[in-house]
């Protein structure tokens, strides 16, 4: 699958891509920044609110910007469709996150699930789901094998 | 095949060189020149326009620039689009400001 960065002018091109995400039976497409220094994903109460997820039931946690200071969220398991692909990810949902317009999805909840390759020259990134990745790696190797013995 | 450098092909686009009605007759020396020419023709999607108009507002969007609802909440721009028949509403938030610098490396404390 591949998305086109996103350029909000002044030079600021990002690796922002559109999902899907659901929680229960309540879905809402929205943005998300491919941020590979981010730990986890991050969705802000706002999209929660949409969601009608119950942000401070969830599992109390705290994240820390680049300046260290420690913002509570709280973490809930919601699905995320990118394209075709659908995944269950533990994300964290942060208030005031307003400022940025869009979700963080980070190393646990989408590095994990997704090779992802940045192509800043072409604006583009290719995004393969590691389990369709790993099947069609034991696809062609089966096939290779069936070669070599046939 | 002529090859320049990176430099001396921008300094080209902005002397209009390549923008000029002949520009056609002289742009075969660029063609091999370098990464910079897929740099420079390869898009992102624009929404300068859309952050310009409206910074601080959350939006309905349908497709990736029409705008269906402009609201102060995420909810409110979600109710709207529904209302307007739109099963999935897409929203987004355009920024406050342009701020340089990433947001959350998201240390994980217990």
């Amino acid at each position: 699958m591949k998305f086109k960065y996103r350029n909000f002018g002044n030079s600021t091109i990002r690796p922002v891509i559109p999902v899907r995400l659901t929680y229960k039976n309540i879905s809402v497409e929205h943005n998300v920044l491919i941020d590979s220094g981010a730990d986890f994903c991050l969705i802000s109460y706002d999209v929660a609110e949409v969601l009608k997820i119950p942000v401070e039931s969830g599992i109390k946690s705290t994240a820390q910007g680049i300046t260290g200071n420690d913002n509570p969220i709280y973490i809930h398991q919601i699905t995320l469709k990118v394209g075709t692909t659908t995944v269950r990810v533990k994300a964290g949902f942060l208030k005031n996150m307003n400022n940025v317009g869009y979700g963080i999805v980070g190393q646990v909840g989408f590095f994990d699930k997704f090779e992802v390759k940045f192509d800043y020259q072409n604006k583009e990134i290719e995004l393969t789901e590691k389990k369709k990745k790993a099947r069609l790696n034991l696809f062609w190797s089966g096939l290779l094998k069936n070669t070599k013995t046939s | 095949m002529y090859t320049i450098d990176s430099s001396l092909y921008i300094q080209h686009i902005f002397s209009s060189h390549l923008f000029s009605p002949n520009s056609h007759k002289n742009s075969l020396i660029f063609i091999h020149s370098s990464d910079t020419i897929y740099s420079l023709m390869a898009r992102a999607i624009d929404w300068s326009g859309l952050f310009e108009k409206y910074r601080g507002k959350w939006l309905a969007l349908k497709g990736e620039k029409t705008v269906i609802a402009v609201g102060d909440s995420a909810q409110e721009v979600y109710d709207a689009a529904r209302k307007k028949g739109y099963k999935i509403p897409y929203i987004t938030r355009m920024p406050d400001e342009l701020v340089p610098a990433p947001f959350f490396p998201s240390v994980h404390k217990k």
